[in-house]
């Protein structure tokens, strides 16, 4: 099933994958079930035409990142974080595996779009190929955000 | 072992692959990098592990429904009544029976400073939802819903006061007016440094702009523009001995996976009712409707309608319906046991009870037959 217009056949669908995702960048699965009930509601509300799962996963990103930048929602997350929901992190930035905390901390140096670049590579795991077509844009692109990212994490750890 | 042999397979691409969308080529390809990567074969096996419950989704403009089929002696149980709530609206989301603007509501909703708006607070419980809540307990998810009459979208914000705690879980947001009409997301009613104390959950209202939180919380409840709704402590479950008639003793006590099966007070007239509660945390329900029962055939085909991913048992079938509410039947016996709210190891408990419930569901015939 690629793409589905009823948001409650998406739920149903989807809404496991959803959740894991957010799951492993919130790393709490209580807030994921949250976010991704959150956005389902909205959509039965308002549903788009069509949905797919890359769609919503975009959608989840978008979500979770507001989560991460609202203070006194990241302090909680942030005081609850579960190691035990710690990502595989087969894909790390120079060596760091992009946590909460670290996250975080980026949420204030980087603008949305490296942010959504950023989870797509290191949370979502995806290659340099895979995130322009997910987000439409040039390799070329994505490789420059890539590299601001990595700057700003180099940044971090020297502020450290 | 975090390390890939070359570069790993997306999440996106594996939950993809889990769910059979990619075509020959793509699936290839991961099925051959998956035959010489352990660690992304650990990724896919972790998907394929997860198999908890979603919680249910609300249906759009509230349809809180009457029955379609009629379990009266259940009426008044309380428990088990918030438990159904949640199969019926999944079953037969149907006919609107609240009130609509215009008709009578009740006092203390209305909205001061001239905005006729009422809301309606719907709770989650481990699962079970129930469209007009007037009690929490810690672990509840809470949703509100609004009725108010403006023709333009009004902004509206929730409030959550308590004591002299005044919160704002939610962000303001545009709603349009109507019946129903969920306010975007969903929030919980934290225990405070005293435990949990009794919260009054308001929408506040404003056609203009969004709302003005300092003076909300300046003047509380009582400030202009709010619609409220008082929630009330959850009563600590009941204890009785009924159990002790209705089921056998090796069902009392039980511990499955992440649940206490422990006696729950019912009514006398609820007899063909199985009464097993879980811990005080994460509540969660069975019960047993059987041949004989008023709409027992109806809410059988609606199970077996929307049952997903039926498990085969030695005694029967158990299967999550739409609303994640487990169901274990066995297709020549002429019972159902309906197991609401349970967000753990969907196959383990569901073999554990099948093989118990069995032959309570037999039990419980042999004693209807007499």
């Amino acid at each position: 099933m690629a793409a589905v217009s009823d948001p409650t056949i998406a739920y149903r669908t989807f809404g496991p994958a959803l959740i894991r995702k957010a799951e492993r960048l919130l790393r709490s699965r209580e807030d994921a079930v949250d976010v991704v009930h959150a956005l389902f509601v909205e959509l039965v509300q308002h549903p788009p035409d069509t949905m797919d799962l890359p769609y919503l996963y975009r959608a989840v990103t978008n979500r979770c990142l507001n989560a991460v930048r609202d203070r006194a929602t990241r302090a909680r997350l942030l005081a609850r974080e579960e190691a035990s929901v710690a990502p595989v992190a087969r894909v790390r930035c120079d060596d760091e595996v992009i946590g909460l905390e670290l996250l975080a901390k980026l949420t204030d140096r980087l603008d949305e779009r490296h942010l959504e670049v950023l989870v797509c590579r290191y949370v979502d795991e995806m290659t340099q190929d895979e995130i322009a077509d997910h987000l439409g844009t040039s390799r070329k692109t994505i490789g420059k955000r890539l590299a601001k990212i990595r700057d700003e994490v180099i940044a971090l750890r020297g502020d450290a | 072992m975090t390390a890939c042999v070359s570069e790993p397979v997306s999440w996106l691409r594996l939950e993809r692959y889990a769910l059979g969308e990619l075509d020959g080529a793509a699936a290839g390809a991961i099925r051959d990098h998956l035959a010489a990567c352990p660690v992304c074969h650990a990724c896919l096996a972790r998907i394929e592990a997860d198999d908890r419950a979603l919680p249910p989704l609300p249906v759009s403009r509230a349809k809180p429904t009457r029955a379609f089929w009629s379990w009266p002696r259940l009426a008044w149980a309380g428990g088990l009544l918030a438990a159904a709530a949640a199969l019926l609206l999944v079953l037969r989301p149907g006919r609107d029976a609240r009130p609509v603007l215009g008709q009578s509501t009740p006092p203390g909703d209305r909205i001061k400073g001239g905005t006729d708006a009422t809301i309606a607070i719907v709770r989650e419980r481990a699962g079970a939802v129930t469209a007009e809540a007037a009690t929490f307990e810690d672990g509840d998810r809470f949703e509100v819903r609004v009725t108010c009459a403006q023709l333009a979208p009004v902004w509206a914000d929730v409030v959550v006061f308590q004591r002299a705690e005044v919160s704002f879980p939610l962000a303001p947001s545009r709603i349009p007016c109507g019946n129903d009409v969920t306010f975007p997301g969903a929030f919980r009613i934290t225990p405070g440094p005293g435990g949990l104390e009794p919260a009054t959950v308001c929408v506040a209202i404003d056609p203009a702009g969004t709302p003005d939180r300092v003076a909300i919380q300046a003047a509380g409840p009582g400030a202009p523009g709010l619609a409220c709704r008082p929630l009330a402590l959850a009563p600590p479950p009941l204890r009785a001995g009924l159990c002790d008639q209705l089921l056998p003793a090796k069902l009392r006590d039980r511990h499955f996976p992440s649940m206490t099966m422990l006696d729950e007070e019912l009514p006398p007239q609820v007899a063909a009712a199985g009464c097993l509660l879980s811990d005080a945390k994460r509540p969660a329900h069975v019960h047993v409707l059987c041949q004989d029962e008023p709409g027992f055939a109806g809410l059988m085909d609606a199970v077996r309608a929307s049952a997903t991913k039926v498990t085969e048992l030695s005694v029967g079938r158990a299967a999550f319906t739409a609303d994640a509410t487990l169901q274990l039947w066995d297709d020549d016996a002429p019972c159902l046991a309906t197991l609401n709210g349970y967000t753990g190891d969907a196959t383990a408990l569901a073999r554990a009870l099948a093989a118990s419930l069995t032959p309570a569901i037999g039990a419980r015939i042999h004693a209807l037959a007499q």
